[in-house]
């Protein structure tokens, strides 16, 4: 980027409004220690003082966290033995911190000691146990959770060891923990509060002697047991990361989204996080019921159950299944995989008309979604309200006289007593006046599409079908794909399949790159020992406009056509060779710079034939015949100088010949040797006898 | 000061220059000048305003060939506003600033202080997620969403694309 356009940006960017850095940097200062959302965030101090209060209030028995640890350093502060000091150089995000042990002669180097690393190995040799201070106060590590432990709450959590010791690292509310047990004296643990932020000396806040070094049951992760925090982060840390992952994306991205989600992370009344219980444990699955709450009920606590897979090359999955069901994927195609297609197909499938203007028509089925292809972005979810059925529908921009101006979030009921109406609701509630009221004027077509243009539901109903873990593996790389290098993020509608088998699945979908283009990309799935994986990744066509229809070729070739702003169509953008298995990208490098406006295309199997127009290098348009093979053009002949209305013309195959016919006035031919295109028309007549005749002999 | 917003600053700070001690010159010459500034101009948030003299005191400590640390997001905000486009003739930077904060209004307050945090906060995709909650996906997605809006923002309001 050029300095001046680097300055443009530094200043559009110095003169963001005062309240929204404000705001900002607030929200960043309090919650940088948290994973729950900025409710979590506040409840989080009524949370601990509760915990400080219930369990530590009379030194009675404490169990192990670190954050409880923290607690007990400020409650038996003072009356300690200065033995140890430390020393903080740097900011807690750098780790660079020096443990210094003046008076007993041991110097102990925390840098470099990662805050995100969980050996678990050490924390089971060295800290699980019982630990008592002098005052009496007790501390207890294990791998079993205790009501009021934190669970996915708290901050970074990191066990290691050194030279000199072994190290649990707790970062916290801007704050840093360090417990620390020397290597020669491995029944004795140094306590250091408040590290952030400090600079110079400091002694050890406590100091807690081994009372016990635990059972082998708080070195096991067992089904059924609540996990501490400790077995969280090794879950986590035997996960590669998965866990507290895809736990914050359940939290922020799907049960705790701001933009209306039913769930939230904690209870509303500051009692903590209640540990998460291991429900299964397999090679490379594991399972955790995890506390949620309603928004609209704070108080009762609900088991969300969070599965992830993890497949051989260590990438992972994860679903997320309510008590009633409902199951949750990543992504913004979040759709529920159960019974509720039921409910689609026998009340909401259908030809539907607006009654107040019938313009406005909906055709629901596995082909159609809501409205125009791409704006139906995610059917946030279905509901039965006793008297009617719903379905949600979040849109993303104004659809005609079918959404309103904002788009937004749409509900859409029928009514069990009336199935042949259905409202539209835009106000978040079936209980306001409808923005549509809609009448049921064609019956569903229940055809799922095994080829070609599939909806949304469509799409969920492939899933189901197919089913394992091809849905899941579906839904994630919805969420984001590498492809030649750049990430595409946000894939959803339009959906086409280009090819589909027992063990094999090849849809492209939309996505967005980096600058917010959409980017068709096809992405193929395979079912190989082990399971379903992504097999291949590429790109499909640039998406220049708003449309993308894909046709298909007599022998099962498919092309995309993209519609362009003046109506026309451009088409050699891609086409998917199912003999080949490889998409191309005809207007790649190597082939006319010129984009191809086509009519029709047709393929012999192994050369695609694309009748269309040409911008020509005066600037001028024709008529052209071009021949692709492997994806280049190999050549192109002028059909005619003049250009045609495009929907009026096609291409075939047809007795040996390559056939053009068009509109101009009235219907015109061309007939083409395929094995010489470039020698030019062979027939070229207006009369469709004559034609005949020659195709005849 | 330092106790309750050291850590954000410093990050702050530390991600402009991309050295620690010259992050602790500039945040405590900060300290001094909000010290100096209040009262009586005492902010309405004295995090934000400490932020916010800690980034500008941090970018002119820097001369424009040696902001490496602001060029990712130079380059992911060029796509909003290509290099080398009409903005500079017909709009100047303030009416792009005003179109700028008005879009943020209308955003939710999440996603505002995604793009906030990234884009004035010179915070990593890494950083914003573990400070608000987030996957580092889900706010490499939000980013994504909120380019490509405010480019069609912008767009609408005739800064050409």
């Amino acid at each position: 980027m050029k300095d001046k356009d680097k300055r443009l940006w530094d200043e559009v960017l110095g003169g963001i409004d005062e309240k929204f850095i404000a705001e900002t940097a607030e929200r960043l200062n309090k919650s940088d220690d948290s994973y729950v959302s900025e409710k979590g965030v506040e409840l989080k101090a009524q949370r601990e003082e509760k915990r400080a209060g219930k369990r530590f209030g009379a030194f009675a028995a404490v169990f192990g966290t670190v954050a409880a640890a923290a607690v007990v350093g400020v409650c038996v502060w003072t009356g300690l033995s200065q033995r140890t000091a430390i020393t903080a150089q740097d900011s807690v995000s750098t780790s660079g911190v020096t443990l210094d042990k003046a008076e007993s002669g041991v110097e102990a180097d925390l840098s470099g000691l990662s805050l995100y690393d969980f050996d678990s190995g050490v924390f089971e040799e060295y800290f699980i146990g019982e630990w008592e201070t002098e005052d009496g106060a007790v501390m207890r590590y294990s791998y079993i959770g205790e009501s009021g432990d934190p669970g996915f709450g708290g901050g970074l959590y990191s066990v290691g060891a050194k030279d000199d010791g072994y190290y649990l690292v707790y970062f916290s509310g801007g704050s840093g923990q360090v417990l620390f047990i020397p290597a020669e004296d491995s029944d004795s643990l140094y306590y250091y509060d408040s590290l952030g932020g400090i600079s110079g000396t400091k002694p050890a806040d406590v100091v807690f002697g081994r009372v016990s070094s635990g059972s082998d049951a708080d070195r096991v992760l067992s089904e059924g047991n609540y996990l501490s925090g400790a077995a969280l982060r090794r879950l986590d840390s035997e996960l590669g990361g998965a866990l507290f992952t895809a736990y914050g994306d359940i939290a922020e991205g799907v049960l705790n989204d701001n933009e209306g989600c039913e769930w939230a992370v904690i209870r509303a009344d500051g009692a903590g996080y209640e540990a998460p219980r291991l429900a299964s444990l397999g090679d490379n699955r594991v399972t955790l019921c995890i506390p949620f709450c309603l928004v609209s009920d704070p108080v009762t606590v609900r088991g969300i159950y969070l599965e992830i897979i993890v497949s051989e090359d260590g990438s992972w999955l994860w679903s997320a299944t309510d008590a009633d069901g409902r199951k949750y994927f990543l992504g913004n195609t979040d759709l529920s995989f159960g019974e509720e297609l039921d409910i689609y197909e026998r009340y909401f499938m259908g030809d539907w008309t607006d009654e107040n203007y019938p313009e406005n028509t909906l055709m629901l089925s596995y082909t159609e979604d809501f409205f125009d292809d791409g704006l139906t972005r995610r059917y946030s979810g279905y509901g039965n309200y006793g008297s009617c059925y719903v379905i949600t529908v979040d849109v993303l921009e104004n659809a005609g006289g079918a959404v309103p101006e904002t788009g937004g979030n749409m509900i859409f009921a029928v009514y069990t007593a009336d199935a042949e109406h259905m409202y539209c609701y835009t106000d978040g509630s079936i209980d306001t006046e409808p923005y549509a009221v809609y009448r049921r004027t064609g019956e569903a077509d229940m055809t799922l599409p095994n080829r070609g243009k599939i909806s949304c539901l469509g799409m969920h109903k492939l899933m189901n079908l197919r089913g394992g873990e091809l849905p899941v593996l579906f839904l994630s790389a919805a969420q984001s794909v590498e492809c030649g290098g750049t990430e595409y993020t946000d894939g959803g509608a339009p959906y086409y399949i280009l090819s589909s088998s027992d063990g094999y699945l090849t849809v492209m979908m939309d996505y967005y790159g980096r600058a917010g283009a959409k980017q068709s990309i096809a992405v193929s799935f395979a079912d190989r020992e082990g399971g379903w994986k992504i097999d291949n990744v590429e790109k499909a066509t640039e998406m220049t406009a708003d449309g993308a229809r894909l046709g298909e070729t007599d022998d099962g070739y498919y092309y995309l056509t993209t519609e362009i702003i003046d109506g026309a169509e451009l088409l050699n953008v891609c086409y998917y060779s199912k003999r080949s298995g490889v998409m191309y990208e005809l207007n790649a490098k190597g082939n006319d710079d010129y984009r191809l406006f086509a009519a029709s295309c047709c393929s012999d199997g192994d050369r695609l034939y694309v009748f269309g127009f040409n911008l020509a290098e005066s600037g001028g348009a024709q008529t052209v015949l071009a021949v692709y093979e492997g994806g280049k053009r190999l050549t192109s002949q002028v059909v005619s100088e003049t250009v045609y209305a495009y929907a009026d013309g096609s291409v075939s195959l047809c007795g040996g010949y390559i056939l053009a016919e068009w509109y101009d006035a009235s219907w015109e031919y061309a007939l083409f040797d395929p094995s010489d295109i470039g020698a030019g028309a062979v027939l070229k007549t207006a009369d469709e006898a004559e034609l005949d005749r020659f195709l005849e002999q | 000061m330092n106790a309750k917003y050291g850590r954000l600053c410093r990050q702050v700070a530390m991600n402009i220059l991309s050295n620690s001690e010259d992050a602790e010159e500039i945040v405590n010459a900060a300290y001094m000048n909000v010290w100096n500034a209040i009262p009586p101009a005492r902010p309405q948030s004295l995090c934000g305003y400490l932020c916010a003299a800690v980034r500008n005191a941090a970018l002119n400590a820097l001369s424009w060939s040696k902001r490496h640390s602001c060029d990712e997001l130079y380059d992911e905000l060029s796509e909003v506003i290509p290099a080398g486009n009409t903005v500079e003739g017909e709009y100047e930077a303030r009416q792009i600033t005003a179109l700028l904060n008005e879009f943020l209004l209308e955003q939710n307050k999440n996603t505002r202080s995604i793009f906030v945090a990234r884009y004035y906060c010179n915070m990593s995709v890494r950083q914003i997620a573990h400070s608000l909650g987030m996957s580092e996906a889900a706010v490499k997605t939000r980013l994504s969403r909120t380019r490509s809006a405010l480019r069609a923002f912008l767009s609408e309001r005739g800064v050409e694309v």
